[in-house]
Order: C-alpha cells, then sequence, then structure tokens
C-alpha cells in the first residue's frame, strides 16, 4: 500500500512538470430546476508543487465553487481536471472519498470542527478515515497540534477555543494525512485582523516548510503575501500575477 | 472506524437527545413485549391442547358401526352393522401384530356395591392393549387388566378415580371386593389422575369401571362392540391401516366399499394433525400482529434516525470532506439504529420474561376458563424468531437514514451561511 504519510513530495502523483494542479476548459453548472447558473466559464488553471496562490474577486464571482472543484468536493460540468496527475473525472464516490482523505487537506472559513469532540479528536478523524493505526495517530496527532502552537489545548473542545485557535485547529487537521495540498477558502473571513494575520503566517511557515497552498482571501494585503495571485471574475481567470520572490 | 471514537459520537449523541432516545427505546420495547406476549400465550394454549390431547392416547382410530346407505350385492340399503368381538382377532391377522386392535363393550345401569356404598354405571369390557390405546396409567400399588385376565375370564375391575374416590373415600380400593352386578370382583387398579381435552379438562376416564371383555361377556352375554380402535405403531401408517380395517369389515359384513354410513371412522391422527396446524395458523397470526407493532417501533427508530441525519448534515458533509467512504458515514447510523432497536428490544424481553413469570405463578387452574388458556410460556422458538424480527426491523431502521445519509452533497452542505 502507498502510505500517505510517509510518502515523499515530488516523488508520486506529480504528473507533467511538477503540477499538482492541472484544469483545462473547466466549467460548473449549477442546475437549480427552474435556473441555470453557470458559475464557472472555462478556468485554465496549473498549480506546481510547492506553490502559495491566493485567489481573488467579487463575491460571487465562482471562487468558492473552484474550491469545491479542485478538492474534488464536487464535480465540473466541462473539461479536464488532474490531481496529481491522476484524471480526477470517472472517479466513483469512494474513489473520491480517497483523494480527499490523501490528497487534499480543506480549511474553512467557519472552521467545521465537530463540535462534540475534543481537538485532539477532530484532528485524528482524517485518519481514522485513512486507516491510519492508534499508535502512529496519536505521534502525528500530538506532532500536528505543537505545530500550530495548540499543544496545551489538544483536550479542549471547539467551543473552549477561540476563533483563532479552532482555525488552527483545523489546519492541523487539514494536515493530518499529509496531503498534497491545502485548499483554505477565507480562513481569515471569521477572525479579527490579529489573529487572521496569525493564521496567514502561519500558511506562510507552512509554504517555507515546502507545502503546495490555495488560499481564497478578500483581504488584499493577505493575498500579498502569497506568492502568486489568481484573480477570478465571473466564472474567469482574469489576471494571474507572480509575485516578485 | 474505530469503535472508541464510535462509541464516544454516539454516546455523546445518545445524550444530546435522551427524551427521544428514551421514548422511542419504549415503543420498540412495547412491540417486542406485544409480541413476545401474544405468542406467550398462543404457545400455552398449544402446550395446554398438546397436553389434553396427550391425555387421550397416541394416534387412534375409533370405528363405529352405523346404518349402511348403499345397496351392495342384494342386500338393501339402511341396514343397522354391528361389530362383534370375534372381529377383532380377524381383523388383527389381517393388520399384522404391529397394529394394536382393541375394543370396548358396553352395559349400562349397572350397580356397583362396596359394604352398601354404591354406585350406577356404564360397566365397559376391554383387553388389555386398550391401556395402551387411551394411555392409561394405573396409581401405584395396581395395575392395569391383562391378557391373563381377559383368557380366563377373571373377575377382576379397574377404577376410574373419581370413580374410586365415591365408593372408597380414604380406603386404599386395590385388592378390595366389590359386587358388581350382583357378583363379587377384586379391584385391580386406579387410574392415575389425567387431563384430557374437552370441558373443563375431566378426562371422561375418571368415572369408568373396566373389566375383561370376556368377563362381562360371560356374565352379562354376548352383545356387538360399542368401539373398534385401531392404533398403528406409526401414525402414518393409519390411512393404510384404516383401509384394511374398512376392507375387512366390508367383506365380513357384505357392505360397499364406498359407504362411508355403514362405517363411522373418526380419525384421531388426523384430528391431531387438524389441531396442530390451527395451532400453528394461531402463532403465524398471533406473530403477525406482534411483528407489526414491533414494525411500528422499528418505523419509530427510522424517524429519530432520520432526524439525527437532518441535524448532522454539516457533520456528515465535514466527515466526507476529509475523507469518509460511504460506509464511513452509514456504519455509525446503521450501528446507532440497531443500538435503538437491540436495547428496546432487551427491554420488551425482559419485561415479558418477568411477566410471564409472575403470571406462571398465578394458580389458573381453579378457574376453568383460565385453566384452558394453560400457562403462557416463552419458548425458545419465540425468543428467536422475536430476535429475528427484532434484527430485520433494526436494520431496515438504520438503512434507509443512512442511505439518506450517504446521498447527502458535501458541497453543498458545507457552503458558508
Ligand atoms: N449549490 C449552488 N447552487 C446554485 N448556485 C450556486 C451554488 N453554489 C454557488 N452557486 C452560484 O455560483 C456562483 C458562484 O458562487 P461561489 O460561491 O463560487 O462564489 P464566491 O466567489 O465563492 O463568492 P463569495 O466570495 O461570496 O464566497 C454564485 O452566483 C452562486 O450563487
Ligand atoms: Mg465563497
Amino acid at each position: 500500500m502507498n502510505w500517505p504519510l510517509s510518502k515523499k513530495n515530488g516523488t508520486n502523483g506529480n504528473g507533467g512538470n511538477g503540477a499538482i494542479i492541472h484544469m483545462e476548459g473547466i466549467q460548473k453548472v449549477y442546475d437549480t430546476g427552474k435556473v441555470k447558473v453557470e458559475a464557472l466559464k472555462g478556468i485554465d488553471m496549473t498549480v506546481k508543487r510547492g506553490e502559495f496562490v491566493a485567489i481573488v474577486g467579487p463575491s460571487g464571482s465562482g471562487k468558492s465553487t473552484l474550491m469545491n472543484l479542485i478538492g474534488c468536493l464536487d464535480t465540473p460540468t466541462g473539461g479536464t481536471y488532474h490531481l496529481g496527475g491522476e484524471a480526477v473525472a470517472g472517479l466513483d464516490r469512494d474513489q473520491l472519498a480517497d483523494v480527499r482523505n490523501r490528497r487534499v487537506g480543506f480549511v474553512f472559513q467557519n472552521f467545521n470542527l465537530l463540535p462534540q469532540i475534543s481537538s485532539f479528536e477532530n484532528v485524528e478523524l482524517p485518519m481514522l478515515f485513512g486507516g491510519v493505526p492508534k499508535g502512529e495517530r496519536k505521534t502525528r496527532v500530538t506532532e500536528l497540534l505543537t505545530r500550530v502552537g495548540l499543544e496545551d489545548r489538544m483536550d479542549h473542545k471547539p467551543t473552549e477555543l477561540s476563533g483563532g485557535q479552532m482555525q488552527r485547529v483545523a489546519i492541523a487537521r487539514a494536515l493530518a494525512m499529509n496531503p498534497d495540498i491545502l485548499l483554505a477558502d477565507e480562513p481569515t473571513g471569521n477572525l479579527d485582523t490579529t489573529s487572521g494575520g496569525d493564521i496567514m503566517g502561519l500558511f506562510k511557515d507552512l509554504w517555507a516548510q515546502g507545502c503546495t497552498l490555495v488560499v481564497v482571501t478578500h483581504d488584499l494585503a493577505l493575498a500579498g503575501r502569497a506568492g502568486r495571485v489568481v484573480e477570478i471574475r465571473d466564472g474567469r481567470v482574469t489576471k494571474d500575477t507572480i509575485a516578485a520572490a | 472506524m474505530r469503535p472508541g471514537l464510535i462509541l464516544h459520537l454516539l454516546m455523546t449523541s445518545l445524550l444530546h437527545q435522551r427524551r427521544r432516545a428514551a421514548l422511542t427505546i419504549l415503543t420498540v420495547a412495547w412491540g417486542t413485549l406485544s409480541m413476545v406476549f401474544l405468542l406467550a400465550f398462543g404457545e400455552g394454549a398449544r402446550v395446554k391442547a398438546e397436553e389434553e390431547f396427550k391425555g387421550w392416547g397416541e394416534a387412534f382410530a375409533m370405528v363405529h358401526a352405523g346404518r349402511t346407505a348403499k345397496e351392495w350385492q342384494g342386500y338393501p340399503k339402511g341396514r343397522q352393522i354391528q361389530i362383534w368381538s370375534r372381529d377383532i382377532p380377524v381383523i388383527q391377522s389381517r393388520l399384522g401384530a404391529d397394529v394394536l386392535v382393541s375394543g370396548w363393550i358396553g352395559r349400562g345401569g349397572i350397580l356397583l356395591d362396596h359394604d352398601g356404598t354404591t354406585a350406577v354405571v356404564g360397566l365397559r369390557g376391554v383387553d388389555a392393549a386398550f391401556g395402551r390405546l387411551r394411555n392409561i396409567k394405573p396409581v401405584e400399588g395396581g395395575r392395569f387388566l391383562s391378557v391373563r385376565d381377559e383368557e380366563e375370564k377373571r373377575r377382576v375391575i379397574f377404577l376410574g378415580d373419581m370413580l374410586a374416590a365415591e365408593l372408597f373415600g380414604d380406603e386404599e380400593p386395590v385388592g378390595q371386593r366389590l359386587l358388581v352386578g350382583g357378583q363379587a370382583y377384586t379391584v385391580i387398579g386406579v387410574l392415575q389422575h389425567k387431563l384430557a381435552q374437552g370441558l373443563g379438562g375431566e378426562s371422561p376416564d375418571t368415572r369408568v369401571a373396566l373389566v375383561p371383555r370376556t368377563t362381562l361377556l360371560f356374565q352379562f352375554g354376548d352383545r356387538p362392540l360399542g368401539v373398534l380402535v385401531v392404533m398403528p405403531p406409526n401414525p402414518n401408517q393409519m390411512e393404510n391401516t384404516l383401509k384394511t380395517v374398512r376392507e375387512t369389515l366390508s367383506s365380513l359384513y357384505k357392505l360397499d366399499p364406498g359407504d362411508d354410513q355403514a362405517l363411522h371412522i373418526w380419525d384421531r391422527a388426523k384430528n391431531a394433525q387438524d389441531m396442530r396446524n390451527m395451532f400453528t395458523a394461531i402463532l403465524a397470526f398471533l406473530a403477525i400482529i406482534g411483528g407489526l407493532t414491533l414494525f411500528i417501533g422499528g418505523v419509530s427508530v427510522a424517524n429519530i434516525m432520520f432526524a439525527i441525519v437532518k441535524e448532522r448534515t454539516r457533520e456528515i458533509g465535514v466527515k466526507m470532506a476529509m475523507g469518509a467512504r460511504r460506509s464511513q458515514i452509514t456504519f455509525p447510523i446503521l450501528i446507532e439504529g440497531m443500538l435503538y432497536t437491540l436495547s428496546g428490544g432487551a427491554l420488551g424481553l425482559a419485561v415479558s420474561v418477568i411477566l410471564v413469570e409472575l403470571m406462571g405463578a398465578i394458580p389458573t387452574d381453579k378457574y376453568k376458563g383460565l385453566a384452558m388458556m394453560g400457562h403462557p410460556t416463552i419458548s425458545w422458538r419465540i425468543a428467536l424468531l422475536t430476535i429475528a424480527v427484532l434484527a430485520l426491523v433494526g436494520t431496515l431502521a438504520g438503512y434507509f437514514p443512512a442511505r439518506r445519509a450517504a446521498s447527502i452533497n458535501p458541497a453543498e452542505t458545507l457552503r458558508y451561511e
């Protein structure tokens, strides 16, 4: 078995040219019965391993839709998408679940932690789904929570944490299976400026450690800290700038 | 998923909806109770009927002579037929030694006199085989009529337990002298009290006075058999046995073999089978009624599970985003549905066992209506059937909500409102 926690960056699932995300002409039409909403109208985008991409754009432009497609939470209605060199179209539900488990880590604006269990158990959850043995889970959860600075909050329930702390638990959870890519949809949207800055700092650290990140944000100052900024308007990529290193 | 976290999530959810969970469990318990109870009563009545049936003896058939309804070989119809004790050896030889053949002759209005204590009875002349046929067991110290009694035309008499009590009171009857129609007889045995089918559960044998058939013939003269009784060693040979009996008697008395008025045959084996079939039908009916009640319990479990799935839509969406497979979403829901159902079932079963035990302690024998019902009994069959129905109900109650949970679209549920 290809053990997800021990896989090395660049040695597997790397597709051509080190591209983790490779999209061509991606479309998404929401069919609500009465109206059809064309949320994405043909997105071409490639993200290489080790990149930190900020996605910006006005409300309703299709950023979240794009993130859901990247993370295989949803399937496109047109175009082709390769994640880590693997075509996503045609995978069944359980295969998509495995892709989400192994390759993708999600961070949400509203954290989406399970309120009735502790930080520790929340971070443990993806590893349970991934079949990681108990001993390994314990070390890894401890390591991750330490990494996000919450080693002293492991037994706290989410309701006993501040917004910034909850988001850090969520980031630790997203990293639990050592994914190819970390996806965050407005991770600072529910946080005050200081906590938001801390989270962005944490992302930068992760980037420095070699993680690949795609982050949606409204905050242009935060976007400026990413290596690359992609602007989306009305379902299309309108700008793609790589910051000077 | 590992059981640890499943259990944890389950317990928090159970605590969260204590009241609803308690109500649901009670509904299932009630359904289980009704099912077990209905079946226990049915089973009790069945066991009782079976016992009374045994009191009559094994699977035998009785043949009564009647009037011919058809002409045959020049003989007119409307002839009164009579079977005689001398026919018994003829029939016996046709059937072979394996089949019991017996019969009694009766003589009414005979005075029994023990030192002035008297009773008037219908005296019956029988043979040793009769005791086996009617499952007659003597009280300890006595015996039934033997072949020797018959051969030697001994003046011996066997009494029903109630008749013996009337004549002898507290005295030991066995060995005593008794005047039978003016002749001195010796009491050789008394019937062990037994139950038999019929009103009030009193066997007609409790007031019998039995003497050897040969003795009765000798004292009162020959007379036709009241009834001829046959019993094959195996109930499934009954059909052939009766066919032979009918053929033999038809040729002896020049009867149309198809004349069912001339010989009335009362087949006890068929009767027993009919009774068993009837009880099977009754029990099946009760099981269906009980099962339906239990099913309503299952619907309420499904209901609570649907509500739980709805409440946890976001939680399920999050799990899916974290890479939970379909089975990892559905399994805890199936388990939870099963848990509600089985806790309710266990409660219901426990209560029914206790209630049935308590009812068993009530002395019902004094009240005829209750005595007929027997004691409600929870047999293994009932317990296993109930558990099987519970498992089915539990599976269904979890299956549909689990299917709904698996069909949740994570992208939709995780949209930020
Ligand atoms: N499940 C859905 N059903 C129907 N329409 C949808 C659905 N999800 C999104 N849309 C529509 O698609 C378009 C893009 O929505 P999306 O959520 O991707 O925008 P966004 O860029 O993330 O906006 P915001 O910055 O406000 O989060 C919008 O017009 C939205 O109404
Ligand atoms: Mg959005």
